[in-house]
């Protein structure tokens, strides 16, 4: 199962999903929501990957791996 | 006063905030969440900060209260519990501010700037405000983030280093 987070101001929402036909609504959803949030600015990261892999900038929804955090679009303080 | 009364004040205040923003953005003119729900959010932010750091990024958050991250070609920076300015550069004393507009819990912005310097640090330097927190070469390195949070928990005003560079270096000693 795959996990896209995206941060906000309950924490986070969590969206699950896999490769199964059973899950292919929350698949689609979560697809959506990636690209619409990248296409607003936010930032994706690959994290918690195993095998001591460190985490990495996700910039396409089919490269996800088991947990994504997605940033929203920064600025300046 | 009642607690009644005092949400009433409170969404009076936040309306005349609203217009003053404009209705139509939605990030500002939010409603702040009543502070258990604030709580319990920042209660699960920092769960998953901790899933999220290094071991030894999380030792020294759990004994510190801040961690370092090393960001490629720039060094280290420490990431303080703090929502302004709250990312110091070792080398020279520097702080950064950028974070998501959105609000978010401190861990949540903690992580999101943890992520962005290790993984995309070009464009959080692309946005970032920056000042001069600390003079470099007063202090141990290894003493910047405390004595910055301890500044900033005291109510006195400060004199920055920024502030005083902008006297003309023939006037300061008068």
């Amino acid at each position: 199962m795959k996990i896209l987070r995206v941060l906000d101001s309950s924490g986070d929402r969590v969206i699950a999903f896999d490769d199964t036909e059973a899950t292919a609504l929350a698949r689609a959803q979560a697809q959506a929501l990636f690209e619409r949030l990248l296409a607003g600015g936010s930032t994706a990261f690959k994290v918690n990957r195993g095998e001591g892999k460190s985490d990495e900038k996700a910039t396409s929804f089919s490269a996800l791996e088991n947990e994504t955090i997605v940033v929203p679009r920064i600025a300046g303080g | 006063m009642d607690l009644g009364r005092l949400g009433r004040v409170l969404r009076q205040a936040w309306g005349r905030r609203r217009e003053a923003v404009g209705a139509d953005d939605p990030v500002d003119c939010a409603m702040p969440a009543p502070l258990s729900v604030r709580m319990a959010a920042e209660v699960r932010a920092r769960k998953l900060l901790l899933r999220t750091l290094t071991p030894a990024q999380r030792e020294e958050f759990e004994t510190r209260g801040y961690f370092s991250v090393q960001v490629a070609k720039r060094g280290r920076f420490w990431i303080l519990p703090s929502t302004v300015f709250n990312v110091l550069h070792a080398a020279t004393g520097t702080s950064y501010c950028a974070g998501p507009r959105s609000d978010l819990p401190l861990s949540d912005l903690m992580l999101a700037q943890k992520l962005m310097l290790e993984n995309d640090p070009d464009a959080f330097f692309a946005v970032a405000n920056r000042r001069v927190e600390l003079i470099p070469g007063r202090i141990p390195e290894s003493l910047y983030p405390r004595r910055v949070l301890q500044a900033r928990r005291t109510a006195a005003s400060r004199v920055r280093w920024s502030d005083l560079s902008m006297i003309p270096y023939r006037d300061r000693h008068r």
